[in-house]
């Protein structure tokens, strides 16, 4: 079985010293069959479809002050909630750093 | 005296305006934004770092109660890209204000003026209060108010270059040229050149790294600060015209002949 620790060993480079991979499974469960979404550049697998206010929770980011975009389409914040994230979907989590 | 600046009923309560990028760290960007006075910040819109969530962020520092959060396009190359932000920073903030770059080379960050053009009409649609940044081209700031830019922002010289305001007549032309707010955007270098920018009559200034860069930023955001306000009162005060000869400040009657 693989670890449900992501991100996949394809991108085995990120990640290294001694940074500790997100889990994008909820605490303590198992899961035995995969999807895979590409988030902020990086393969993850995930064990079913996610809302993305899931996700976002499961990530400890705050709704608020961060843009979400899947497939290109900027997903409204009111639709958080309903948005299902797929397998195969490319998944951008964005917010405002200090720029000119 | 009332000297507010309205861009499309929002009020602007400072002519200065400051980016936030460059600093040592938040705590100095917070201190150099409060000693500037400005009431308007911008900033970029990039992704959420996955791995170190306890990182700290920019808005816990930069209270968008307090101040007007301008998000920009910066590194963006095309329409697409540029647009593409825009939407994002839109609806990870709070307003429809954007700072639009659309860059047409990685040496000197000039911006590609047809795609800039094109990307304001496109998001001036969408309902965006546009703020294009610009080279200092009267006719292309005539077709960014054409294509429905809330304002438009010359740049006095490279960004980051601090070589002041480089072309000051071409700026004059842009002021007589568009009827929306002319807010200079980067070149800043030090104190007089913002005075010499707001001095012709632009309507602001931003800048960034002319504070964020310099030695001490708090102390040159105070600067910058009583540059903007000073160059502004110069211009409102109309200045005396330039003559090549002297002309006598004391009278000559009562003189010892």
């Amino acid at each position: 079985m693989r670890e449900p620790i992501e991100p996949d060993p394809g991108n085995a480079g990120v990640g290294k010293g001694g940074k500790e991979f997100l889990s994008l499974l909820p605490q303590g469960k198992q899961a035995f069959c995969f999807m895979k979404i590409r988030l902020n550049g990086q393969d993850y697998n995930i064990e079913e479809e996610l809302s993305v206010e899931e996700l976002l929770r499961r990530l400890s980011i705050l709704p608020e002050r961060v843009a979400v975009e899947v497939n290109l389409q900027v997903i409204r914040k009111a639709d958080f909630k309903c948005f299902k994230i797929k397998d195969g979907d490319v998944v951008e989590i964005v917010n405002f750093v200090g720029g000119g | 005296m009332d000297d507010r600046l309205i861009i499309r009923g929002i009020e602007f309560k400072s002519r200065l305006w400051v980016g936030t990028g460059k600093y040592k760290d938040f705590e100095e960007t917070k201190r150099a934004v409060e000693a500037s006075g400005t009431d308007v910040v911008t900033v970029a819109v990039r992704r959420v770092n996955i791995f170190d969530r306890k990182s700290e962020n920019l808005l816990d520092y930069i209270d968008p109660k307090k101040y007007k959060i301008l998000p920009n396009t910066a590194g963006c190359y095309t329409v697409e890209d540029a647009l593409r932000y825009a939407r994002l920073a839109r609806e990870a903030g709070i307003s429809d204000m954007v700072k639009l770059e659309v860059i047409g080379d990685e040496r000197t960050l000039f911006p590609d003026v047809c795609g800039l053009i094109k990307a304001t009409e496109i998001l001036a649609k969408e309902g965006f209060i546009v703020f294009p940044y610009t080279n200092d081209d009267p006719i292309t700031a005539k077709r960014l108010e054409d294509a429905g830019a809330a304002a438009v922002m010359p740049l006095g010289a490279p960004i980051g270059s601090g070589l002041g305001i480089r072309n000051p007549y071409n700026i004059k032309i842009i002021l007589e040229t568009v009827k929306v707010p002319v807010i200079v955007d980067a070149g800043v270098g030090t104190a007089s050149d913002a005075a010499i920018a707001m001095e012709l009559g632009c309507d602001a200034v931003l800048i960034n790294t002319g504070i964020a860069g310099a030695k001490d930023p708090v102390k040159m955001a105070e600067a910058m600060k009583h540059a903007v306000i000073a160059g502004r009162l110069a211009y409102l005060a109309g200045r005396i015209p330039k003559k090549l000869y002297a002309t006598a400040s004391s009278p000559f009657e009562g003189m010892l002949i």
